[in-house]
């Protein structure tokens, strides 16, 4: 690497002032919404006070906190164990399909969960779930229920799991293809078995990989707010975050205090979770990337190498076909109904269900406007600050580079509540505008902006850099000419990332936005409580949502490996 | 508390003072019958020679109304956000930007929207009383008299009061599946409610959601006997959700029956081939909504101009004959019943009862 730190430093350039200048601003719009909340609940007349956490009184705390810890633990073991085995099974044996089991697993990433909720509501309500119908039709059962209930503990346990599974994968993937496979082959030559060596060698040596999963199944399980919205209530189940949205939009008049204090219960959860996971990376002893690492040599699982495949195939037919397939039906059908009849169906009942309502018109439109914004935004942000500003020395850096990561630390609906303290009311005065979403998204998603841009940034090399700083060419230009085309694909990915999450982002949605700045999060919530049409035009908003953004990432993940090859093609 | 409408004597005072709940009527074949217990008739029915309405619309109403262009509207009332949009907008060419969600929900929304300076809505149609006195206190909206021209006009003074007036009244019945039920399945009144046939198989509205369900209950509760309260809970109720969501859940399937439900949520599933039907016993309550203007609007002249079209003859007929609800200016409405909202222990009490919480 480069001795950067040998050069005199330059003289700050107007764009590098520019670039600092917007790292401060958003560090400031993560921390001054925190501030300002805390505030807000802890002093009063410019005196401490408990008021707003005594406002809990008699709120069902310990019930919500309950069932979020029981959902969050029951949902995140089983991920944990299904995304771990499919990862092991991708990366270690002869199953995998080359790219195509790289990214199923991840699919259901890019399902809003607020869709596939929906989807296996559709699928699995007692009564006239469609699976629920042709299972009683196969078994010859005369019940009128069952046997699938996904109202229910076991239902929401498993919808849960379905979209914690793709972080556990990406980050065990991750660990076991950096893993060094000497370990393994050493216990497996020493006449260990294949099944011992994975529980004694393999799992020990990925545990930062499965702390770093535990805490993000922590993080998802206590913010998620779309699935026990829409399978909680049938089956008597509260959650905290279902219980901190109720407080603000749907109770007259609305309860900030009391909202925020949960809001603080969910952050202690998810720091708890952060430091156990910190002190299990310091404290527990595991494989490290070794000098001679190579790659491990493939189980071959002969026989059962076909049914394993199937297996990891039906995961993604469950976390995303079957239920797609569900909204597809209600939607086409024009209302719920047991039977998939497709004779019945008609498009235009899609069509009417996004298009007609002005209301849900005006949802799309703004979306579609601050998905753009956001996205663009804030991958470009990202983009000058993971080439600028963390090559850069000094504590600013650090305080910037961190400011920006928190929001993945905290639950959305803390976040959300925090920029409702401090932009809805004056100064700002931003209650019902699109710029306070516009600014909620850009935090919101910031860390995942800056994770690929610093991904996108690790391919440029620095002596390109050093090249063009000798030269005499500014920063400005060096980016522009230098690094924005090399990290441009990577961008492009994040970009189409980014866009597809805010499209149908829900957590945000459901505090900030009025009828003033609908947007396909809130209209989806008036829906879900009943509106024309009812869940099927929830399903089409739904579908559209799903479908927009997979089209999104399908083009520019085409483009961008375009792209690439031709820089590639140019440079040889 | 029972109350004989007199329909000569201001009500206001007595209506406010009651805590005005739901109407109880009676209804045959489509007309109207007075409740038991009602023994005299309305002393002097309203006029039903061309009635003008509660406002004078005039031209420059109207013109200043089509300059805005567009007037929002949020309402709880189920099923008339359509007839309402396409009648005003057929009849003056405005479009109508309509949100129906829950009672609760809109007074969350509506209330805090004010509150943070941005209102959104240029009037609403609720079905809560209570609320709205809440709203002209905190002066969020505005006494009818002063926004309409001409208010209340010769419209029925059963349904003034200072800052909303009723437009729409709905019987209360209930839905079936007619792929699961045969008519000679369902009760044909709500003492029926109470046979063992029907466990688990009726999907409840939530009751949490409007205080004129607990209204309806506790009614027949004094009119049946507490044991019809307890007798229909033991029919192993599902809190199915909302209104709107119970029907979807009935029309998909999920239970046999809903409970309690009405014209405005079942009559576009219907249209689309759903198999449900809808039965109104032929005693029952209804549900009033109210219209009630937002003080210092967006869109002022066009919330006026569908206020008035709401509170006339044209506009009152398009959503009654629409949504199966009754006709404010038909004279026979002024022989009802006036069952107050239970206080909030009996509410409570009911909803426990009922949800096993």
């Amino acid at each position: 690497m480069y001795a950067l730190s040998r050069l005199r430093p330059r003289a700050l350039s107007p764009f590098r002032l520019l670039v600092g200048g917007a790292g401060i601003a958003l560090a400031l719009l993560i921390v001054v919404p925190l501030v300002s909340m805390l505030g807000d609940l802890f002093i009063e007349d410019g005196r401490p006070t408990l008021a707003g956490v005594r406002s809990l009184s008699g709120e069902p705390v310990g019930e919500v906190l309950r069932n979020t810890v029981i959902l969050t633990v029951a949902s995140g073991a089983l991920a944990l164990v299904v995304g771990s085995l499919l990862a092991w099974v991708n990366e270690r044996t002869d199953a995998r399909i080359g790219a195509l089991t790289d990214t199923l697993p991840i699919v259901s990433f890019l399902i809003p969960p607020f869709a596939g909720a929906l989807g296996w509501m559709m699928l699995a309500s007692p009564g006239a779930g469609y699976l629920n119908s042709y299972l009683r039709r196969i078994i010859g059962s005369d019940a009128r229920t069952g046997p699938l209930n996904i109202h229910s503990w076991w239902g929401l346990t498993f919808v849960y799991a379905l979209y914690m599974v793709p972080y556990v994968f990406i980050m065990v993937s991750a660990s076991l293809r950096d893993l060094d496979a000497s370990l393994e082959e050493q216990s497996r030559v020493a006449g260990v078995g294949k099944l011992r060596t994975v529980f004694k060698v393999t799992v020990p040596s990925i545990k930062p990989a499965i702390a770093g999963a535990g805490y993000l199944l922590v993080w998802f399980g206590f913010s998620m707010f779309s699935i026990p919205a829409v399978l909680g209530p049938r089956a008597g189940i509260e959650t905290l975050s279902m219980r901190i949205v109720q407080m603000i939009r749907y109770q007259y008049p609305p309860r900030f205090d009391a909202a925020v204090s949960l809001g603080l219960v969910t952050f202690a959860a998810v720091a708890c979770a952060w430091a156990v996971h910190r002190y299990t990376i310091r404290n527990a002893r595991f494989a490290t990337v070794g000098g001679k690492s190579r790659r491990a040599a493939r189980l071959r699982l002969g026989a059962w190498r076909w049914p394993v495949r199937l297996m990891m195939l039906l995961y993604i037919v469950v976390a995303a076909i079957l239920p797609m397939l569900a909204l597809l039906a209600l939607t086409m059908r024009g209302y719920w109904s047991a039977r998939i009849e497709l004779h019945q169906w008609d498009f235009s009942n899609v069509t009417a269900a996004l298009f007609d309502n002005p209301v849900t018109r005006r949802a799309l439109v703004n979306s579609l406007r601050l998905a753009t914004m956001a996205s663009i935004i804030g991958i470009t942000v990202a983009a000058l600050i993971a080439v600028l500003i963390r090559k850069a020395r000094g504590p600013w850096a650090v305080v910037v580079d961190a400011a920006i990561k928190l929001p993945a630390s905290l639950p959305n609906v803390v976040l959300a509540l925090a920029f409702l303290s401090a932009f809805a009311g004056p100064p700002f005065r931003l209650h019902g505008t699109t710029t306070i979403l516009l600014l909620a998204y850009l935090a919101f998603y910031l860390p995942q902006a800056a994770v690929a841009a610093d991904s996108a940034a690790s391919l440029v090399g620095d002596e390109m850099i050093e090249a063009s700083s000798v030269s005499g060419v500014g920063s400005g230009r060096t980016f522009a000419r230098i690094s924005a085309p090399l990290m441009f694909p990577g961008l492009l990915a994040g970009w189409a990332f980014l866009f597809a999450r805010v499209l149908g982002e829900l957590n945000a949605a459901s505090i900030l936005a009025t009828g003033n700045n609908v947007v396909m999060g809130s209209r989806m919530l008036d829906l879900l409580g009943g509106g024309p049409q009812g869940y099927a035009a929830l399903g089409a908003l739904a579908l559209a949502i799903t479908v927009v953004g997979l089209v999104i990432i399908g083009i520019t993940f085409t483009l961008g490996r375009l792209v690439g090859r031709g820089y590639r093609q140019r440079s040889t | 508390m029972r109350v004989r409408i007199n329909a000569r004597a201001s009500v206001r005072g007595l209506v406010i003072a009651a805590l005005p709940g739901a109407l109880a009527i009676a209804t045959a074949g489509g007309s109207l019958r007075a409740a038991p217990g009602t023994t005299e008739p309305a002393d002097e029915p309203v006029s039903a020679e061309s009635p003008v309405g509660a406002c004078t619309i005039d031209d420059d109403l109207i013109a200043a109304a089509q300059a805005e262009g567009v007037v929002v509207m949020y309402n709880s009332p189920g099923g008339i956000d359509g007839p309402i949009t396409a009648g005003f907008s057929a009849a003056y060419g405005i479009e109508v930007q309509a949100t129906r969600m829950p009672s609760p929900d809109l007074k969350a929304r509506y209330s805090a929207e004010i509150e943070a300076g941005s209102p959104t809505a240029d009037l609403i149609i609720s079905a809560d009383d209570g609320y709205f006195e809440d709203a002209l206190a905190n002066g969020w909206i505005l006494p009818l008299a002063e926004e309409l021209p001409g208010f209340p006009g010769d419209y029925p003074e059963l349904f003034v009061r200072e800052a909303h007036a009723v437009v729409q009244t709905t019987p209360f019945g209930f839905a079936y599946n007619t792929d699961l039920f045969d008519e000679s399945d369902v009760p044909e009144d709500w003492a029926g409610f109470t046979d063992p046939t029907l466990a688990g198989e009726i999907g409840l509205a939530d009751p949490n959601d409007s205080a004129y369900y607990t209204a309806f209950y506790d009614y027949f509760a004094g009119e049946l006997g507490e044991e019809w309260l307890t007798g229909l809970a033991a029919l192993d109720l599902q809190v199915a959700g909302g209104a709107s969501q119970t029907i979807q859940a009935v029309a998909a399937g999920e239970y046999a029956i809903a409970l309690p439900s009405s014209a405005g949520y079942t009559d576009e599933p219907i249209s689309q081939g759903a198999p449900l039907a809808l039965v109104v016993p032929a005693v029952t309550t209804t549900l009033p909504a109210a219209v009630a203007l937002t003080a210092d609007p967006a869109h002022p002249a066009a919330a006026q101009l569908l206020a008035c079209w709401l509170l006339a003859p044209e506009g009152n007929k398009v959503v009654a004959d629409a949504r199966g609800t009754l006709d404010m200016f038909q004279p026979e409405v002024l022989g009802y019943q006036v069952p107050p909202i239970p206080s909030p222990e009996r509410q409570a009490e009911i909803i426990g009862i009922l949800t096993g919480s």
